[in-house]
């Protein structure tokens, strides 16, 4: 069926955040904040709520709708979108829109559809049933487009749907949203995001649990080139799409690589870096009062994501690591990768410091013991202190 | 003070032939097939430059078919003959495991579309196709048509040309022989006639032209189904408008890199003798990988301990340009193909680096070169 049908209204539904009691008010707030950063550059809207419902009008006829749909179905929080005609509450009125309405929709091909109506009446002062709309409507439209057009109410190709409130709504097309809470209602978190496939999906997981984030990734230039650090820019890009404005931290990471490198035993490098990278991320986390660190982990899924290794690098920090991949298959992540669009982007071939400096045989069960020999000849926090003074801090945000 | 030494991906348009291009793009606008005398003048162009490079390349003024570039003359070369085979002659192509993508891959797509089947040559340690494999090779079985590259953009490594075409001939005379030249335009002398090559295919920005010009050259009783079809331009080879004033500044590159090119190959090679002494003498752990007696201006060096990638990223932010391998696959560090034929581990292929030098670089350059790659890699070497 084709898109179509001029509109310049929206309406969102809303899912789980109805369901919030007290707090109900805020949440809803925060949706339209939401709403309102992904489009404000596109021009000027009114967005309220209204009989739990977020309505979103465009100001102005030349604005662009199809983007603004795309990019309101983004945001969490929303369970589905309907660009929607509004008409008075008149029954001729709506008898003449509902004739233009699919005549518009038959006039972009030449190909038969079937169809159904849907009447909802909300409104119950109004003078019609909603069975009885429905069928004359529906009459009507057959009588109109008799070659076009047939009735099938199992399996339709599209449905007419009329609402009657304190205005008519009329639409033809549902789009899903990603469901889940609007971003800034779950506080914030670190997310220590790589080139991979599966830190950006961790951020989006915790950014769809109303989480705002802040993303802390670690440079090794030379050994990763500008590539490199473009390609986790443009992932955080495509994050904050879902998640808003994201805090970027690049961490000039290469002097202490080094000498981790050069003081700790190869086979425990792996786990010691990674406890390094706790560590400095916990301390910028509470200077920028995050209150938990984010990763990509999936148990087993490398050497450094035993069970063991998880624990041992875990011991450096007292701040909770979400780990939202930690029970998910490779598949499932690579499936969600591709549906929010960071796939693509990362599966580049330009390494980050993870794959650059990974032992050739890790020790893949290490126990806290191991890291105490491993880290004898180091200081863990004097390194992170020093890390912490080489880190360029700027916004990465999808939408000016 | 030149700090830019990826000459073999590409080198900057020569001043003069830059200054000629400008003014020839806004004097010879018409199109050279016009018969109205502004198209007289696009022509006239065209036949002078053809007239330079038959000289300087020693073939006739009819043997040349402009094209896009080095790409585009080895499609058509083999594509070309390819399509036009008798229905008896058999579909096999004869070529080696150390040719540029642009081969490789005009060969699979022959295996695909057009049910030829493909003999690959070995190659030596030192980067040369294997001989006597290929004499075996053309011996054993009949092939219709033959590809080596003259000199390798990967390591510099020559083959044997004469000596190749040579067997392949002696094999079987009917086999039409085709090799990819790019490298060596410009840099040593070339003869086409000499050559007893069929096909030859060059490309202009290697030596000084703009991009997107390049040539076939093809030996005169040869015939070719042409690649791109239409006006019928180029004797029907190459249909198209010719671009004259790039015609004309891939013709005067040619010609200007072919004077003093005997003393500037010399000079070319002590570059590269006073960077290997360097090496050596600021004790920096090195193989090169490149022939001793290949092409001076292409050298490849393995770095133990270093990936090439970080050794070109550390000295790109000290403005200084080189390559990983040929440009074509800069990101796929220790994925090279030609150096893995050559017998060298992922390893050596990781931590390799293509410095290629030019007759502008002075010894200068060459000290700022090799004192850096020194400092680099005593500051990320990690053996």
């Amino acid at each position: 069926m084709p898109n179509s049908n001029n509109t310049n209204l929206l309406l969102v539904r809303i899912g789980e955040i109805i369901l919030k009691g007290l707090n109900r008010g805020n949440f809803v707030r925060q949706m339209i904040r939401n709403i309102r950063f992904r489009i404000n550059d596109l021009g000027d809207f009114d967005i309220h709520e209204h009989n739990s419902r977020v309505w979103v009008r465009a100001l102005s006829d030349d604005i662009d709708m199809k983007e603004v749909i795309e990019r309101v179905t983004d945001v969490f929080g929303i369970v589905s979108v309907s660009p929607v005609q509004e008409l008075p509450l008149d029954y001729e009125e709506l008898k003449h829109a509902t004739l233009n309405y699919v005549g518009d929709l038959l006039a972009k091909n030449t190909k038969s559809y079937t169809f159904k109506l849907e009447t909802r009446r909300v409104n119950k002062s109004f003078p019609m049933g909603s069975y009885e709309i429905s069928a004359d409507l529906g009459a009507i439209l057959l009588e109109a487009y008799p070659e076009r057009l047939k009735v099938d109410v199992h399996q339709p190709d599209f449905i007419v749907q009329v609402e009657i409130r304190d205005s008519i709504y009329l639409f033809h097309r549902t789009i899903p949203g990603p469901s889940g809470l609007p971003s800034g209602m779950s506080g914030k978190g670190m997310l220590l995001i790589s080139g991979g496939i599966d830190s950006p999906v961790a951020g989006y997981m915790m950014a769809s649990r109303g989480m705002r984030l802040e993303a802390i990734y670690f440079h090794t230039f030379p050994y990763t080139g500008p590539e490199a650090l473009k390609k986790v820019e443009d992932l955080t890009r495509i994050v904050s799409r879902y998640a808003g404005s994201i805090l970027f931290h690049q961490v000039d990471f290469t002097e202490a690589m080094l000498a981790l490198v050069d003081a700790c035993p190869e086979d425990m490098l792996t786990v010691v870096m990674r406890r390094l990278m706790f560590l400095v991320a916990e301390k910028l986390a509470r200077s920028q009062n995050a209150k938990c660190l984010i990763t990509g982990e999936s148990l087993g899924q490398v050497a450094s994501q035993t069970m063991e290794a998880i624990v041992a690098t875990d011991a450096v920090t007292t701040m909770p690591v979400f780990r939202p991949l930690i029970g998910i298959d490779k598949n499932d992540t690579v499936e969600i990768a591709r549906r929010i669009g960071t796939y693509d982007t990362s599966i580049l071939p330009y390494d980050d410091c993870c794959t650059v400096f990974v032992s050739k045989h890790p020790k893949t069960h290490p126990s806290l013991l191991d890291v105490e020999i491993a880290e004898e000849e180091l200081d863990l926090e004097a390194l992170a202190d020093a890390v912490l003074d080489k880190i360029d801090t700027y916004p990465i945000k999808a939408y000016t | 003070m030149s700090k830019y030494f990826d000459y073999t991906a590409s080198a900057p348009i020569k001043q003069n032939v830059l200054d000629n291009y400008i003014l020839n793009t806004r004097k010879c606008y018409a199109n050279p097939t016009s018969s109205h005398l502004f198209g007289l003048e696009s022509r006239k162009l065209i036949d002078e430059a053809r007239q330079k490079i038959a000289k300087t390349l020693d073939c006739n003024e009819s043997e040349i078919i402009f094209t896009s570039g080095g790409s585009e003359a080895i499609n058509t070369a083999l594509k070309g003959s390819a399509y036009n085979l008798s229905d008896f002659a058999p579909r096999r192509l004869i070529t080696s495991r150390g040719e540029h993508d642009a081969t490789k891959e005009t060969a699979l797509f022959l295996e695909r579309y057009c049910d030829f089947e493909t003999t690959w040559i070995g190659l030596e340690k030192t980067g040369e196709l294997k001989l006597d494999e290929w004499q075996a090779a053309v011996e054993e079985k009949e092939h219709s048509l033959a590809s080596f590259i003259y000199v390798s953009n990967e390591t510099g490594a020559i083959n044997d040309l004469r000596k190749i075409v040579e067997i392949t001939r002696q094999a079987n005379p009917r086999t039409l022989i085709h090799s990819d030249v790019v490298q060596i335009i410009g840099k040593l002398p070339f003869s086409f006639r000499k050559s007893g090559l069929d096909f030859a295919s060059i490309s202009g920005h290697k030596f000084g032209a703009p991009k997107s010009c390049g040539m076939l050259l093809v030996r005169d009783n040869k015939e070719i189904e042409p690649l791109i079809h239409g006006g019928g331009q180029q004797n029907n080879r190459r249909s198209g408008t010719e671009d004259a004033p790039l015609i004309y500044a891939l013709a005067e590159a040619v010609e200007l890199s072919n004077d003093k090119i005997a003393a500037s190959y010399e000079r070319v090679a002590e570059l590269r003798e006073r960077f290997l002494g360097l090496l050596k003498q600021f004790e920096v752990p090195h193989q090169v990988i490149s022939p001793e007696d290949g092409l001076a201006l292409v050298l490849t060096i393995s770095f133990p301990g270093l990936r090439g990638e970080t050794m070109q990223n550390a000295l790109s932010a000290r403005e200084i340009a080189v390559s990983t391998g040929s440009a074509c696959h800069a990101d796929q560090a220790g994925n090279n193909e030609v150096l893995a034929a050559m017998g060298f581990d992922k390893e050596t292929i990781a931590n390799s680096v293509r410095f290629s030098f030019n007759v502008a670089h002075t010894s200068k350059d060459i000290d700022l070169l090799a004192q850096t790659v020194c400092n680099i890699y005593k500051e990320y070497a990690r053996p």
